[in-house]
């Protein structure tokens, strides 16, 4: 039996990734409501225009038109302290999960973005002097942490007029361009983007009382956070969105599938490396609803506790926004020298080296194919071949590396298998932040387990959603030019999903027999600097360990949303949200 | 013994493990006071604890005998004295032995005395099997006893388990991995000249020093390090 979810009460952000949908170009807003009035006025006019999760007739001549692909998408969630200026009724509030009250700011040592040597507790004093204190006043000093994070966030206080109460986002389509008779993309977004965006400009003028907070803080400061794929122009296609982000790796590829996500027809071939690994005779299966939906049973076949009433909460779910900042040149100039003293121990070229390492840290080599499926750099070259992903023109190789990308082959993959990681080493950012049936109770550190299970990994999963931000192509930022990727995660549970992810599997190591070692990309450096490559004794080789790891990933702010159903949307625009 | 970071020995009698554990709660009861509050606040009768002798005595009064060891230092499975059980089968068997033939003896003479009356004298078996029922009884308990007691013995010390050992293993530990990363591409030259110096600078064989001192997680935090 195929479980039928309710797509069009769902908001279309959850169950589908919108970069990976075509939509390369992205708008995210943020907004304060200044009166709950306003606020459901707001809400009343937005929820019409909202994207649902309703499937598209995906037919070029129906796209804009409805059931068709839109042009450009809509979303809308809120913080606690927005739900709260909507006056929602106190019995419900009080039964939002603390994780979502706190916010990102306040979890930071939790998410090991704040400095690690300061204790919990001054690390909470710090961030509640600086949260109390009139901004520019001067007497509390900003704690160091909290310097790099973007003002809108940095200021972000609870209370008050600089609290961030709704996100919303924008993805958009980019424009075709008609050359010599062929039809060629560019990288520019369609013109409905700009046209929603006054939409909503006009919307907050005509409504009063709830306004689009600019980034910088300043009132002339941009009124959008800005997200783009990464473009090359490519002869024959124009200018076509990569799956990469800043660092030149293709991201967003293990995404979960849950039940009633797909068709079952698609499903069967999705859900393979990207669901729960049953038995072999079952074999993949798709993760439960209420791991990611509110008020369907999640993978404890229990339906999670949720703030009452359950209209209100079902068919919604959480959303994660981060702003991580991506250190380019740091990245590319480590890479570059430890590839030499890689090369020299490995006996291989230094060029050979940095994609090996590169990959070694990682999980997958820059294109996507994972060392799972290619450990090393001569079955790396046959993968590209034999997926037409090298050797041809430009062109070919990326429709090569294209239809890669939907096969299931680049997620298909267990590392029961790979227990000592001599294939993809423990401590990757890919077996971190998806351990697969690494964490089998039944695995032993030194012999493989060909029967091991996702048992303690099902719990854990997010959804990735998002797009790389900064000036849209590889290799030409800096440290202190502004690229990285605007991370949202999808999930029914932050505390139990993504900090725990992020505080166990990112910022530790022990799950892995990696000590405290954190993770080699998004890992705090600041004190423990070490990622190691295990090495097959029988290849003569030592293993080798990347020392000093510099911190290439930093949190430029976010924090934590509830997204609303259609239905819950309608009721808070009228006000009838009732708990009793 | 009973002082805080006084060094314990090898074997402790039960009236000293209770002394040690008493010193230790009410010290921790001096030092944490809000955090054990809030840690038992909601077990039963925790509110009537109020000092530091009140709480010792009331964790008295949860204690579980249990036979866990409470360190794990063992690198190989600890030689632990195994229980002659053949020679204490044989001791409870005689006995049982005794009074099985003895019960024998009396319940078929008895029955034979019925039928034929030959009117056989049964004293003999009759005390057999009652002396037989008495000692294994006797052997019973005493087995028993010996048990439990041979059960208590305490487990042997780990190798290495010492403090200054553990705290050396930590040290040597962490300096290694750094020697180790700072001369992958060596040569062998540099590689033996360098752990050369390595052993002289870091002394294996010396559990004192150079070491790292206690109540440190890491040997690079500042003053950490005994020379």
């Amino acid at each position: 039996m195929t479980k039928q979810l309710e797509l069009s009460d769902i908001q279309g952000n959850i169950v589908r990734a919108y970069g990976k949908a075509n939509y390369p170009k992205a708008r995210y807003f943020f907004l304060h409501i200044e009166n709950a009035d306003a606020g459901r006025k707001f809400v009343e006019a937005v929820r019409h225009k909202i994207t649902t999760a309703a499937r598209w007739d995906k037919s070029p001549e129906m796209e804009g038109k409805p059931g068709g692909m839109p042009r450009v998408t809509l979303n809308i969630a809120f913080t606690f302290y927005g739900l709260l200026a909507l006056q929602l009724p106190t019995r419900t509030l009080q039964a939002m999960p603390p994780e979502f009250i706190d916010g990102m700011k306040a979890r930071a040592y939790i998410l090991g973005d704040a400095d690690p040597e300061l204790s919990k507790e001054e690390l909470e004093s710090s961030a509640t002097q600086y949260e109390s204190s009139p901004l520019g006043d001067g007497k509390v000093a900003t704690p160091n942490w909290l310097k790099k994070w973007d003002p809108i966030w940095r200021d972000s206080a609870r209370l008050g007029s600089n609290a961030v109460h709704v996100w919303m986002s924008m993805n958009a389509k980019t424009k075709v361009k008609m050359q010599d008779g062929q039809p060629l993309m560019t990288e520019e977004p369609v013109v409905e983007l700009e046209r929603q965006t006054q939409w909503l400009r006009d919307l907050c003028k005509d409504v009063g009382g709830v306004r689009i907070m600019p980034l910088d803080g300043k009132t002339d400061g941009p009124e959008y956070q800005e997200g783009s794929a990464i473009f090359e122009e490519i002869d024959g296609l124009g200018a076509v969105p990569l799956p990469h982000e800043h660092f030149g790796f293709a991201d967003g590829i293990g995404d979960p599938v849950f039940e009633g996500q797909h068709k079952p027809e698609d499903e069967k071939r999705l859900v393979l490396g990207r669901g729960k690994w049953m038995t072999p005779e079952k074999g993949w299966e798709p993760l439960a609803t209420g791991e990611f939906i509110l008020g369907h049973p999640d993978e404890s076949q229990e339906l999670p506790p949720t703030a009452p009433p359950d209209e209100f909460t079902r068919n919604g779910s959480f959303l994660v926004y981060r702003k991580l900042h991506e250190n380019v040149s740091s990245f590319r100039k480590y890479l570059a020298e430890q590839a030499k003293s890689f090369a020299q121990i490995m006996s291989v070229s230094e060029d050979e080296a940095k994609d090996t390492l590169g990959a070694k840290m990682i999980g997958r080599w820059h294109d996507g194919i994972p060392l799972s499926k290619a450990a090393t750099y001569e079955e790396w070259q046959a993968a590209r071949k034999q997926w037409n992903m090298s050797g041809g023109s430009r062109k070919d190789d990326f429709l090569g590396m294209v239809a890669y990308r939907g096969s299931s082959d680049i997620s298909d993959f267990k590392y029961g298998d790979d227990i000592r990681g001599y294939k993809c080493p423990n401590g990757t950012h890919l077996r971190r932040t998806n351990t697969r049936d690494y964490l089998d109770p039944m695995n032993q550190p030194d012999s493989d387990n060909p029967n091991a299970t996702t048992q303690l990994n099902k719990r854990r999963r997010i959804l990735r959603r998002g797009l790389p931000y900064g000036e849209p192509r590889l290799g030409v930022g800096t440290d202190d030019t502004d690229q990285g990727v605007i991370f949202m995660i999808v999930c029914a549970n932050i505390f139990r999903q993504f900090e725990f992810v992020q505080q166990q599997w990112i910022q530790y190591g022990l799950d892995f027999n990696q000590g405290n070692n954190t993770c080699p990309i998004l890992g705090n450096h600041s004190i423990h600097k070490r990622h190691t490559i295990p090495v097959d004794f029988a290849t003569g080789k030592p293993p080798y360990i990347c020392d000093n790891l510099p911190q290439f990933v930093e949190t430029r702010g976010g924090d934590y949303f509830f997204i609303p159903s259609m239905t819950a949307l309608r009721m808070m625009a009228m006000g009838i949200v009732d708990p009793t | 013994m009973t002082k805080d970071g006084a060094a314990l020995p090898d074997q402790l009698s039960e009236h000293d493990q209770s002394q040690v554990r008493d010193a230790y709660l009410k010290e921790l009861w001096t030092s944490a006071r809000d955090e054990m509050q809030a840690v038992f606040e909601n077990c039963q009768g925790f509110d009537r604890v109020s000092s530091a002798d009140e709480f010792a005595a009331y964790i008295e009064k949860c204690q579980v005998e249990t036979t866990m060891p409470f360190h794990d230092y063992w690198i190989e499975p600890p030689a632990l004295k195994t229980m002659p059980w053949k020679l204490l089968l044989v001791i409870l068997g005689l006995p049982l032995l005794a009074f099985a033939a003895g019960l024998l003896g009396w319940v078929g003479g008895s029955a034979i005395n019925v039928f034929t009356e030959p009117n056989w004298n049964l004293d003999t078996p009759f005390w057999m099997a009652a002396l037989g029922l008495a000692s294994s009884a006797l052997v019973i308990f005493g087995l028993i006893k010996y048990i439990m007691r041979f059960g208590a013995n305490a487990f042997p010390a780990p190798k290495h388990g010492d403090l200054p050992s553990v705290l050396k293993s930590l040290y040597l530990q962490q300096k290694f991995a750094k020697f180790v990363v700072d001369n992958q591409a060596a040569d062998p030259q540099t590689l033996h000249t360098g752990f050369g110096k390595f052993l002289q600078e870091h002394q294996p064989e010396n559990k004192d020093s150079p070491s790292q001192k206690p109540g440190f997680i890491s040997s690079s935090a500042h003053g950490a390090v005994r020379t």
